[in-house]
């Protein structure tokens, strides 16, 4: 199947000849560089309007209250959105103390139109999640695109000696972003290895991508992107060191699962198997499987599994199903923050494993 | 961005960028305009590349975001019709052109990249800015999906 479906997309070829899109693209790039010299020579109200809009006039930093904000409402929001776009619900207690895993920030950053509130961080060994609001403050922006405001090379990790150990370049991926009353809440993921690493300060920096807004027009419909500028850095002490994870001390139960076999020429078969649990680490962000799967045989991308934790008192967390393993046999199963204090037990299709 | 780069780009990432707007915006036309925007956008940026993968990632992400802008286009709303298609080989192959085309646009985008562009699901998540959750949902559902139209046409 997969190979018809390669030679499906082989055949799927453009309309247009390289030729034709290169000298389109040049004509249209042409025609702009035009219209901009033409708006120099001639400026007039209208466009003196227009670049106020696509420019940041101030840009200033301060500290924000100490968790002035309610920082379940942004997790909240965050999954809600989450739950739009893979139709999973995560289950959150209503007493959930979210702050307990947050490394509390509260930065912002403010521009013409938009307020920009890093809230928190949270992380784990090998993985941070920054966590962010944007509001928009001017009414002729309907929202901004979060997933453009953070595209590239913007956090930068220092030592306690101020030496760089390690920068994020290359897009993170945001969860949530759902815009209600003029606000968004994301979180963005990135794996980063602080095992062992004396990491005490974080700096968002470097942002090599501009804010991109976008300007509703008259009629309601059309879409106008805008340039909002860019922010300047924000740097703030953290300590990486401090983590906790907690381990399962009754492994080496044999579980089923379902795996796309990625190396068979398959793409809609499903491959079942036994592997064997060899360890469980459950961290703020996420909780981790380790089993005995020869990847190198099997070749896996993704598995599935039904998989949850339950809580001291008895209640049961269903999380969403998945996760993937790149030929490596610790396999992620899915980064949500888990309340790890109170994790009795976590479950994998209906095995159950004591955490210790 | 240099011209001279932008021609070697579009000889390197033309059927990719096509086929991925493809996925989205179901119409030939639609689909060329989005990439030349893409190309454009290339040319006009500043920013600097330290590979043509990263290019690649690059380009596949802004047609993503075009081809998303143009879905939520007033008068794209309002149309359904497909306007392509590919001269199928084998009845086998014609079944899965026709439940491929019925795939919702994000699922058929996360099965181009991970089936054909083979990118992995981290990259697939940061090529189209949804978390590693989001991909394998739709990775799996899309599979499900395909799985199940394709039996029902072969009953049929």
């Amino acid at each position: 199947m997969k190979k018809n479906y390669k030679s499906l997309m082989e055949k799927t070829t453009p309309v247009r000849s390289n030729d034709e899109v290169l000298n389109n693209v040049l004509r249209k790039a042409e025609r702009m560089n035009n219209k901009e010299k033409k708006h120099i020579r001639k400026p007039f109200i209208a466009a003196a309007a227009a670049a106020a809009a696509l420019s940041i006039v101030t840009v200033s930093v301060g500290a924000v209250n100490n968790w002035s904000f309610d920082i379940s409402e942004a997790f909240r929001s965050i999954f809600a959105a989450e739950k739009q776009i893979t139709g999973l619900e995560i289950e959150v207690p209503d007493d959930f103390d979210f702050s307990k895993y947050g490394i509390e920030v509260g930065q912002r950053l403010t521009g013409d139109g938009f307020a920009f509130d890093i809230l928190g961080i949270v992380s784990d060994y090998n993985s941070i999640g920054v966590v962010y609001r944007t509001e928009i403050t001017d009414k002729n922006l309907e929202y901004l695109n979060g997933e453009q405001i953070y595209a590239t090379e913007m956090y930068r990790f220092y030592d306690s000696d101020g030496n760089v150990i390690g920068n994020w370049s290359g897009a993170g991926f945001n969860y949530g972003g759902a815009i209600e009353n003029s606000t968004a809440y994301n979180m963005n993921i990135m794996a980063f290895d602080f095992n062992g690493s004396d990491c005490k300060k974080f700096e968002l920096s470097d942002i090599s991508v501009d804010c991109t807004g976008f300007h509703v027009g008259a009629d309601g419909h059309h879409i106008e992107p805008i340039n909002l500028g860019k922010p300047v850095p924000v740097t703030c002490d953290v300590d990486f060191r401090n983590i906790k994870s907690r381990t399962a001390d009754d492994v080496n139960k044999p579980v089923n699962l379902t795996a796309y076999d990625f190396g068979n020429n398959t793409l809609i078969e499903d491959d079942s198997f036994s592997a064997t649990v060899r360890n469980i680490r459950v961290t703020p962000l996420k909780i981790e499987w380790e089993f005995d799967i020869n990847f190198d045989e099997l070749n896996i991308n993704i598995m599935e599994a039904e998989y949850g934790w339950t809580s001291k008192d008895g209640v049961y967390h269903k999380l969403p199903y998945g996760g993937n393993g790149d030929k490596e046999k610790i396999y992620s199963f899915f980064q949500y923050p888990v309340d790890i204090d109170n994790v009795a037990s976590v479950t994998l299709n209906n095995l159950t494993y004591p955490i210790a | 961005m240099k011209s001279e780069d932008i021609e070697k780009y579009i000889a390197m990432f033309h059927s990719s960028l096509y086929r991925t707007a493809l996925g989205y915006v179901r119409s030939r036309e639609d689909a060329e305009d989005i990439c030349e925007e893409a190309f454009l956008k290339l040319l006009m940026t500043d920013k600097i590349f330290v590979s043509d993968e990263n290019v690649k990632a690059w380009l596949l992400r802004v047609t993503i975001n075009l081809s998303k802008d143009m879905l939520k286009s007033h008068w794209l709303l309002k149309r359904t019709d497909i306007d392509y298609d590919i001269p199928a080989e084998s009845r086998e192959e014609q079944n899965l052109l026709e439940t491929v085309k019925k795939l919702p646009p994000e699922y058929a985008a996360v099965i181009y990249l991970f089936y054909y562009e083979e990118y992995s699901v981290k990259q697939i998540s940061e090529i189209c800015g949804i978390s590693e959750t989001a991909v394998t949902t739709r990775l799996s559902r899309a599979r499900k999906k395909l799985k199940s139209e394709l039996e029902r046409e072969e009953n049929q």
